[in-house]
């Protein structure tokens, strides 16, 4: 009883200092000749370093099947596919990883990134897909890695758009059922500068 | 704008059939999914009547109800896949000409090459 009750104890004692490992990053300063005190350095080392090695990330794992009819870009889902990251750069690294299915032959799906709400991209986006195949069968594996930058520091909310040229395109995640029962897909924003 | 709406479609062929029933709106621009909605995309010049009409359109819609058009494609696919379904076992050399037209339109739907009303489409659309 009371090994567990140490063990708690320390479980507790630890959670400050995981949060310390959050750090966030501040722009480095020139240094003149001047003494560095403890607080200096800790802040411009030891909290640098530990933004660098754990840098703001957000990861969702979707766990659904989705379809869409739109033919101009809309959320494949507004909780499902968005991450909400503190920049304190303005480059991110985006990667989004899926399977597809369309109902018809020929038939294109189209995606692209949203901040804050507003499409990033005009036209038809960042990437176009056409699985063309058989409506029950066919079902093609989608990886796409993108490095946005022009973002804002502060905290964002990013999120996958798509549309399609017509009929119905559909995203199988974990937990969906069917083919897509197994398959984990993710979609992630980390900080790159 | 978009409505979400709390709706289950349980299968594809639902989700479709509904996006066809609401086409008949012109200020419908399409509709997304996921398990328990639905999720609604209008011109964002709808008016809340126009709102109001496709939402409760949309909790009307029969998820168990074929459209007029999937109907159709689903008894023409069934007669093809009748006549085609004798052919199995059958050495090529000794199918008939009914057995091998049917084969040769399952072959065609597989490739989509077929309309709903059971017409060959443009050749542009999947050649």
């Amino acid at each position: 009883m009371s090994r567990l009750f140490s063990l708690a104890l320390r479980l507790v004692l630890m959670i400050p200092i995981f949060r310390l490992i959050t750090s966030a990053w501040t722009s480095p300063t020139t240094w003149t000749a001047t003494l560095v005190t403890v607080a200096q350095f800790n802040q411009q080392i030891r909290d640098n370093l530990l933004a660098l090695k754990s840098p703001p990330v957000a990861i969702a794992m979707p766990n659904d099947i989705y379809t869409t009819s739109s033919t101009s870009f809309v959320d494949i889902d507004t909780d499902d596919f968005s991450c909400s990251v503190t920049f304190a750069g303005s480059v991110a690294l985006i990667w989004f990883v899926c399977t597809l299915q369309h109902s018809d032959t020929g038939g294109i799906i189209n995606f692209n990134i949203s901040v804050d709400d507003v499409n990033q991209y005009g036209d038809d986006g960042i990437a176009c897909i056409r699985p063309m195949d058989f409506t029950t069968s066919h079902r093609m594996p989608v990886t796409i890695i993108h490095r946005l930058s022009g973002i804002t520091p502060g905290t964002r909310n990013i999120r996958m758009k798509w549309k399609t040229s017509g009929a119905t395109a559909t995203l199988h995640a974990h937990g969906g059922g069917g083919n897509g029962a197994n398959i984990y897909s993710q979609f992630g924003v980390v900080e790159l500068t | 704008m978009q409505i979400k709406i709390e709706k289950n479609l349980p299968s594809l062929t639902a989700v479709e059939g509904l996006d066809e029933t609401l086409r008949a709106f012109a200020f419908f621009r399409g509709l997304s999914t996921r398990p328990g909605f639905v999720i609604v995309h209008l011109d964002d010049t709808a008016t809340p009547t126009e709102q109001a009409q496709i939402e409760s359109a949309v909790r009307s819609f029969d998820a168990a109800q074929l459209t007029a058009r999937q109907q159709q494609r689903v008894q023409n696919l069934a007669n093809i896949r009748a006549v085609a379904q004798s052919a199995v076992g059958v050495a090529l050399v000794d199918l008939t000409a009914a057995q091998v037209r049917s084969l040769l339109a399952c072959l065609l739907y597989k490739n989509h090459a077929v309309s709903d009303d059971g017409k060959i489409r443009t050749l542009a659309d999947w050649l």
